[in-house]
């Protein structure tokens, strides 16, 4: 069976299109088939795996807007297990007319009911915003992973966050549960950051994914490369947090 | 420049203020180590309770800080209306502004008001580029159905309406004496005349159950 997850946080810069392609990736090197749907008009996911939201002619926006859109029309191959629908800069138009239509959130659910993907996950990187796009995210996953920078700043959103996820539960997705609140761009050596990591630990507990991303340059090289962090740098400690985070999420879904 | 000019400002115990909006909680002095793994353990009492805490702990705070917001002014001066004397801008400046302004009203009200089209009259542009209806060079659809073989299997069948011309059939020579047998678009052709036939099949057993009431009623008569 199908797990969808959803990677979202209103907050910009904290490291969702990043940690998508790479739990992704580590997926993938596990034997899982991975579809990956960039929903960020910015494109960082895409970007992130080699494809330029610039060039995009079918992408997410398409399989939103077009009932009978083929899933496989709108879709790229990565490599053997990984598959991406990357995102287009027309999805910030499309998003303006989704906005008039009464079944706006559920567009994505719909369609991916009409033509799951056949693969092992299912995993939506979302804006850095709570519009439709996000929330068409978190109405067709199951499973929601919330990425929080280690700063007070970052750490304010997760409030609206989780109010967003309660009211979607509750009106809209009931399957929708929170899969684990993940510390992003944690400075081992900041003071804040480490306090920031505590309170996070000290209210979140067990839902916190014992995995933390730490900050550091190769999760902004390795874009430039076209390329996960698990491909341009295999053995790099990056590699190997997110390789750790994706057994976090195996073992979470048993 | 001074070191230490600056008492540093600490999150220690406001984590449920910061991340959930629980207003009751206090900072703490003793700090706690981050790694304690008493801390990890969550009940699922506790964890109902982390999720009620976030709409609990927001909304009367929410509320109060609305009835303590002014009114919105909104009769907000035009530009035309401060065109020339506020404004020291040549002729040339203040018809660019009062353009500019113009075109970012329609966009404004266009994206935030009634100004954009319904989909169906949205005019040629990507959104009329659905891909089930652009045909691909072979070899691109051939590159297509390598990578995603078996994707468009897993999708059901797209319903197409019905031709409007009754296709010819030829006439069958034997009667299917099995309904099994008979190929589901055939048998849905006669759907149509399941109501008639019940209709019949219930006004014969009215017919029938009349006529045993009233020849009941004439032998009960001859005998009384």
């Amino acid at each position: 069976m199908t797990r969808t997850l959803v990677i979202a946080n209103q907050k910009g810069g904290i490291g969702k299109s990043t940690t998508a392609a790479n739990i992704g990736r580590a997926l993938t090197e596990r034997g899982y088939q991975v579809m990956l749907i960039d929903l960020d008009p910015q494109g960082g996911l895409s970007a992130a795996l080699g494809v330029d939201s610039y060039d995009v002619q079918f992408g997410s926006h398409i399989f939103l807007l077009h009932d009978s859109a083929p899933i496989y029309r709108v879709s790229q191959r990565i490599d053997d297990n990984l598959f991406l629908m990357p995102a287009s800069l027309h999805l910030t138009v499309a998003e303006i007319q989704l906005a008039r239509r009464t079944d706006a959130v559920i567009r994505l659910r719909d369609a991916l009911q009409r033509q799951p993907a056949p693969v092992d996950f299912v995993i939506i990187d979302t804006p850095p915003t709570l519009g439709i796009l996000t929330a068409n995210g978190l109405v067709a996953a199951d499973e929601l992973i919330i990425p929080v920078q280690c700063q007070y700043l970052a750490m304010r959103g997760v409030r609206t966050m989780m109010q967003a996820m309660q009211r979607l539960q509750k009106n809209v997705n009931p399957s929708l549960r929170l899969l684990g609140v993940l510390a992003t761009l944690y400075q081992a050596e900041s003071l804040h950051s480490q306090e920031a990591l505590g309170e996070m630990r000290s209210v979140f507990k067990h839902k916190m994914f014992e995995t933390i991303l730490a900050y550091d340059d190769i999760m902004a090289e390795a874009p430039v490369a076209g390329k996960s962090v698990i491909d341009y740098a295999p053995t790099h400690p990056a590699a190997h947090a997110y390789r750790a985070l994706a057994t976090e999420i195996i073992n979470r879904g048993n | 420049m001074a070191e230490n000019d600056f008492q540093r400002a600490s999150m220690r115990g406001l984590g449920k203020k910061i991340l959930l909006g629980d207003e009751s909680v206090e900072p703490i002095a003793s700090p706690e180590s981050p790694d304690d793994p008493a801390m990890l353990k969550l009940t699922k009492a506790e964890e109902q309770d982390l999720l009620a805490t976030v709409s609990v702990a927001h909304t009367p705070h929410a509320e109060a800080k609305q009835e303590a917001l002014p009114p919105l002014e909104l009769d907000m001066p035009r530009p035309t209306q401060l065109a020339g004397a506020s404004l020291p801008l040549s002729d040339d400046l203040q018809a660019l502004v009062a353009t500019a302004f113009e075109s970012s009203e329609s966009l404004f009200y266009g994206v935030y008001g009634e100004g954009i089209p319904p989909l169906e009259n949205e005019p040629a542009s990507f959104i009329s580029l659905n891909p089930a209806e652009v045909t691909l060079p072979p070899e691109v659809a051939s590159i297509i159905d390598e990578n995603f073989e078996g994707w468009d299997q897993s999708a059901p069948p797209i319903e197409t309406p019905r031709p409007v011309a009754p296709q010819p059939t030829p006439e069958p020579t034997v009667a299917p004496s099995d309904p099994a047998a008979t190929p589901p678009a055939e048998r849905n052709d006669y759907n149509h005349l399941i109501p008639l036939v019940a209709g019949w099949v219930v006004a014969i057993l009215v017919l029938i159950y009349q006529l045993i009431k009233d020849s009941k009623e004439n032998k009960n008569e001859k005998e009384g």
